[in-house]
């Protein structure tokens, strides 16, 4: 009991102050005991629980609480001698939390005899089976046509599958583990709570030190505030989005304060980092031509439809292989501009070689829109063209945030819209006649 | 729980012991008032004596005030017990003249639950032969399957995708579970031993192809249903080099006419594909004796072939062309004479233009020979000088 | 293609990102022709040549413009579609006409000179990309010709009288064959303002007489002047006239009496069907019906001496679908190939980066490109890039709205 009073205890999610007050039920005489060794799994379980690493640690001794608040301590010998009374509802939670840890037990053990089951199945050694390996047997076994990944079948250990849920959050006596229970929202209002209390620590060490001395900060530049759904996630907790905008000032306050630098683990810990900047390692490899100059290749330039692969080539003459052609496989002036664009931005335009096949697209030079006509569904090609001349170049060493800047490195994922019966096209309705 | 069997036994012990009593005991008030006192133990519920006259009418009543209704939850607190010993402290049951709804509920037969077994994968062991288990394509059984799948989209938030048990979803998709490697090993070790070694002296390419110039290509299919039919594997690819067939250029040329655009020029294949037939044998067939007939046509020569015009000869021909007699008038017979090697380049020049198609390069050359001709000088003359 | 140009914006730089328009709908700075420099005679910088007389240029001018005298510009050029529209608009904006000399124009220039007078014609013929400069090259052999004191036949553009005819009649001389009234006219008056001088000087006279109709007679030995004039006069005549005129002139070019120097632009336009050109009973009258064609394949051929053809071959003076090549066997056709062989092709191709780097240069000394970014080095790489060094292209992206 008390290491699992140590550790922080989560309430399941039934309506308490509803059934506090129901009626007394008749337990056995050794049902204590038992309920012991369910909370104790049930909190055993949840020390273990992930979710709650992230939540501030509370020291909370159980017995402790009781005689704070001065409520009557269950001795062994008041539970021997008097049958303890215990409510309807907690003991339909303790019911509950431990079929769910039971569950959980036994959805473990058949996730793991399903693993050895299926490295048996697949003529594979049990002991090098990794959850890739699984996943890729099951996309063998079950071929699945659909296209939502999330919809196809997959085999996992029951943590991923299953949605984390609180245990019990009260002792058998009916009290609560977390002080801020009764808020319904306990995990949340004693964040903020902390939050608060660092506001005031902090504000005593800038007791002497004046506003003007903050300096701005650019720790907090690459990454952003986490977002309502991860906060959810962590507290396990449903919040709306006044209450998200509440903590977030809360935590804008803590960045704003001049002495924040005590506190910058904790509020890294809620922020992260903006997707940017988690894929600045992503450059394509340089590959080292025969002739001794430098080159990236780069597969797959997409846009609508149109597939192309562009070579980049440094040093070069500012020479352009189209499909074969110079840069006058584009006839449109806009098309010829978007293609040399990052080469302008980056200063290489005439330094670089490119080549370029690009295939595809809807209107192809075999069957065009009308007979000589300039474009034919060029502007995608450019477009490909482009992105992967921008990616070529950062992958060069030109300067990566000015092309980010520009949107050359970003794909262009846009389809065609699909035309809608009712509508004349995706979205214009017929002219609506009054008569 | 109360089984129907229970109720009936009770009902039929209620009909018996009544009976009894009303043979051997009468029905004067006061042996049911003895009766009563006394207290018929063992199970059997509460019943009253009625009247006599009414006898048979309260037989039902006692069936029923005999038998209290239970309450369908169950609490663990309920027992059968603390049922009867509430009833047998009751003096009077209350008559039930509506019918309650608990009444029809316990009247009518219960259906035996049959007790289903846990299923079957609980018992397989880790190192079972699979192929033994699953040997031919089934639908999906979640109880012989001993992963734990779960398919189905659900929106992120409290729910998990479904498990196994009754998902259609994984019903739905054609599993392959009859076709894990291993089960495939089995199936080629089985086909081996119909099968020799693919011989040495035909590992050479060239060899192969000189000495099987005809390569026949057709598809079979199979699915996860024991079905191996599909119409797609009717069709049958014949490919050949036109090097290895024997014909003279006539006999080319006519051979290219009549077979179109299944020559590729760039790897002198021509290509046939037949589906015409219902069969795969019948196509194939069908493809042989095409490739002789066509062979044997183009080795003919029709009367009408000789009014083939200049317009679609397939070759240029510059002797007696148009060209030649224009260079002729143009040019003296002296000057005739002496550049015979460059009448002779530009003849090359102009079937080569016709033939191949025109670029720049032939051009250029072209023009080179007509300024040797007309003794004008060439471009690189011209900018030779160039300071 | 109907060369139909007007001014556009003066070119800018550096886009930005998601306008997807074209250069078009930029700004409209116009450039101020008060601040244009009228002495086109200056020498000022390297790119121009003070050389004014073709005849005199060589590998020196390379690369560089040289300026062609108002007065034969005027004579030469200005009525009648000598050089291309937007060429000279752009003269009559830079108050002086000043042509790059380029290679094809040299190695013809050098051709010419060489070719011996004595023997049969020598055809030369230009092709290259759309707006690659065979006109202008064609043009200046105009004014080369002129100073060499040959005869110019100059038909500006062919598909003017196969495609936008103004008026087709039929012919009163030849029976089943069309006339073209006000192209052979216009034809005839630029003839004239070309060539009256020399034609007088040389004195050449009709060799026979000719009757154009009951009354109408032209006496044999009367200049030959008196044929264009009357041409002129009667329209219904004036494509007779021309034929008899080009035969009169190769007879006595043959002779060596005058040098005659043609020149012909889009002349792959008469060997496809005239689709526009229909006669009285609505059908289409194939060229081959046309006396005008009669009159120019004639000049063609090679059965006369004294005299050059120049010829170019150019795929916008066909419909859409025959565009598929620039090249002149396929844009001749069976017959115009067999017409025109043996020939001397000349490619044209698109400008150097020296040479498009002068135009530029020439440009901004004429004030044209207005852009401060326009002479920079950034400008001008963007410059060369967008217009892959067309000429036409160039053009296009300097033009002002």
């Amino acid at each position: 009991m008390n290491s699992s009073a140590k550790a922080l205890q989560l309430v399941t999610r039934s309506r308490v102050s509803a059934a506090v007050c129901g009626s007394t039920v008749r337990i056995p005489r050794n049902f204590f005991s038992s309920s012991t060794e369910s909370t104790s799994t049930a909190g055993g379980t949840t020390s273990s629980d992930p979710s709650s690493q992230n939540v501030p640690q509370f020291s909370f001794e159980n017995n402790a609480a009781a005689e704070a608040t001065g409520a009557i301590k269950l001795t062994k010998e008041d539970l021997d001698s008097k049958r303890g009374t215990i409510s309807k509802a907690m003991h339909a939670y303790l019911k509950r939390a431990k079929e769910h840890q039971e569950f959980m037990d036994t959805q473990e053990k058949e996730f793991v005899f399903g693993r050895r089951h299926l490295a048996n199945m697949m003529g594979k050694d049990i002991e090098s089976f990794t959850q890739k390996d699984v996943d890729e047997a099951i996309r063998y076994l079950f071929p699945s046509g659909l296209y939502e990944p999330k919809a196809r079948p997959i085999m996992r250990p029951p943590q991923e599958v299953y949605p984390k849920q609180k245990a019990a959050q009260f002792d058998m006596s009916g009290r609560p583990h977390h002080p801020f229970f009764y808020t319904a929202k306990p995990n949340f209002y004693y964040l903020l709570h902390e939050m608060v209390s660092k506001i005031n620590s902090l504000n005593k060490l800038a007791a002497g030190v004046s506003r003007s001395e903050s300096v701005e900060d650019d720790s907090f530049s690459g990454s952003t505030w986490i977002s309502k759904e991860d906060l959810e996630t962590r507290l396990l907790e449903k919040i709306t989005d006044q209450m998200y905008s509440e903590w977030l000032a809360c935590f804008e306050r803590i960045v704003a304060h001049p002495k924040k630098d005590k506190e910058l683990e904790f509020i890294k810990a809620y922020r992260k980092p903006l997707a940017v900047q988690s894929k600045t390692s992503e450059l394509l490899p340089i590959t080292l031509e025969p002739d001794g100059r430098k080159s990236v290749h780069v597969p797959m330039c997409m846009k609508k439809s149109v597939r192309a692969d562009v070579l980049v080539t440094v040093p070069g003459t500012g020479e352009f292989k189209i499909n074969g052609q110079g840069l006058d496989f584009f006839k449109l002036i806009s098309n010829r501009e978007a293609v040399i664009a990052p080469l302008q931005l980056a200063k290489m335009l005439g330094k670089v070689d490119i080549e370029a096949n690009c295939q595809g697209g809807s209107k192809t030079p075999e069957k065009p829109k009308s007979p000589g006509c300039p474009d034919n569904g060029e502007t995608a090609r450019a477009i490909a063209v482009r992105w992967g001349i921008a990616n070529g170049l950062a992958a060069l060493g030109a300067d990566v945030e000015k092309l980010r800047l520009a949107g050359y490195l970003v794909k262009d994922y846009r389809q065609r819209e699909r035309k809608k019966p009712g509508k004349e096209s995706a979205r214009r309705t017929w002219t609506w006649k009054k008569r | 729980m109360l089984s129907a069997r229970k109720i009936s036994t009770m009902s039929s012990e209620v009909l018996n012991l009544s009976r009894k009593l009303l043979c051997t005991f009468g029905t004067s008030p006061a042996s049911i008032a003895f009766r009563r006192s006394t207290g018929i133990t063992n199970g059997i519920k509460k019943f009253t004596f009625p009247p006599n006259h009414e006898i048979y009418s309260d037989f039902n009543r006692i069936m029923v005030c005999s038998i209290k209704p239970f309450s369908t939850k169950s609490d663990a607190t309920t027992s059968d017990a603390g049922e009867a010993s509430s009833l047998i402290d009751d003096e009077f049951q209350p008559l039930d003249v509506i019918r309650s709804r608990s009444f029809r509920r316990t009247q009518r037969k219960r259906r035996e639950k049959r007790e289903v077994p846990p299923p079957r994968y609980l018992k397989m062991s880790t190192d079972q032969d699979w192929p033994s288990v699953w040997p031919t394509a089934k639908t999906f059984h979640p109880a012989s399957v001993p992963l734990p799948l779960h398919q189905g989209y659900v929106e992120p938030g409290n729910r998990s995708p479904p498990n196994k048990f009754a998902n259609l979803e994984l019903m739905k998709i054609p599993n392959f579970l009859h076709l894990t490697p291993p089960a495939i090993k089995r199936h080629c070790e089985a086909i081996k031993k119909f099968c020799t070694p693919w011989p040495e002296e035909l590992k050479d390419e060239y060899v192969l192809e000189s000495l099987f110039p005809i390569e026949v290509i057709s598809n079979d299919y199979c699915h996860s249903s024991p079905s191996i039919r599909d119409p797609k594997g009717r069709i049958v690819t014949l490919r050949v080099k036109l090097s290895h067939l024997n014909l003279d250029e006539h006999a080319k040329d006519k051979f290219l006419r009549l077979v179109g655009e299944r020559y590729d020029q760039n790897t002198d294949e021509l290509t046939l594909v037949t589906d015409c037939c219902p069969l795969k044998k019948q196509n194939y067939d069908y493809a042989m004796y095409l490739l002789t007939a066509v062979y044997h046509e183009s080795w003919n020569k029709e009367s009408w072939e000789d009014d083939k015009s200049e317009l679609d000869a397939a070759k240029y021909e510059w002797d007696g062309s148009r060209s030649q007699k224009v260079l002729e008038q143009l040019l003296e017979p002296t000057a005739l004479e002496s550049n015979k090697n460059l009448i002779e380049q530009y003849k090359n020049t102009v079937t080569s233009i016709h033939d191949e198609g025109e670029n720049t390069k032939l051009l250029s050359e072209y023009g080179n020979t007509v300024r040797q001709l007309l003794n004008l000088p060439t471009p690189e003359a011209s900018s030779a000088t160039s300071s | 293609m109907f060369r139909n140009f007007h001014f556009r914006a003066v070119k800018t730089f550096a886009r930005p990102l998601n306008s997807k328009k074209s250069l078009k709908s930029e700004n409209k700075l116009f450039c101020s022709s008060a601040s244009v420099t009228s002495n086109s005679q200056e020498s000022s910088g390297f790119f121009k040549a003070s050389e004014t007389n073709p005849v005199h240029l060589n590998e020196k001018h390379l690369g560089r413009f040289y300026s062609i005298d108002n007065d034969i510009y005027q004579k030469l050029y200005v009525q009648y579609h000598g050089f291309p529209l937007e060429y000279r608009e752009q003269c009559k904006v830079f108050r002086e006409q000043c042509v790059l000399v380029r290679k094809p124009y040299l190695d013809l220039k050098r051709c010419v000179d060489a070719m011996d007078l004595k023997k049969p014609v020598v055809r030369f013929v230009l092709h290259g990309a759309d707006g690659s400069g065979k006109s202008m090259i064609l043009g200046s052999m105009a004014h080369y010709g002129y100073t060499k004191e040959f005869i110019l036949i100059h038909i500006p553009w062919i598909p003017l009288w196969t495609r936008y005819c103004k008026e087709i009649v039929p012919s009163t001389t030849r029976e089943g064959f069309h006339d073209h009234t006000i192209n052979a006219v216009q034809f005839l008056t630029n003839f004239k303002t070309q060539n009256a001088e020399l034609l007088q000087k040389l004195n050449l006279v009709t060799s026979k007489e000719y009757q154009w109709s009951k009354r109408e007679v032209t006496e044999q030995g009367s200049n030959l002047l008196a044929i264009v004039e009357h041409g002129i006069s009667r329209p219904v005549h004036a494509t007779e006239c021309m034929y008899t005129l080009f035969k009169e002139l190769k007879a006595q070019s043959s002779e060596e009496k005058c040098k005659t120097m043609v020149l012909a632009d889009g002349v792959n336009g008469l060997f496809y069907d005239c689709k526009w050109i229909k006669g009285a009973d609505r059908k289409m009258v194939p060229p081959s019906n046309l006396t005008a064609y009669e009159a120019m394949k004639d000049l063609f051929k090679t059965d006369w001496k004294g005299g050059v053809v120049i010829v170019t071959v150019d795929r916008i003076a066909l419909d859409l679908e025959f565009r598929e090549s620039t090249l002149p066997r396929y844009l001749l056709k069976k017959e115009g190939w067999e017409l025109f062989d043996p020939f001397v092709p000349i490619e044209v191709t698109n400008y150097t980066a020296q040479e498009i780097q002068t135009t530029i240069d020439y440009y901004l000394e004429r004030k044209w490109l207005q852009h401060p970014a326009a002479s920079t080095e950034e400008g001008r790489l963007e410059l060369e890039y967008l217009s892959t060094r067309n000429p036409r292209t160039l053009m296009e992206l300097c033009n002002s709205r």
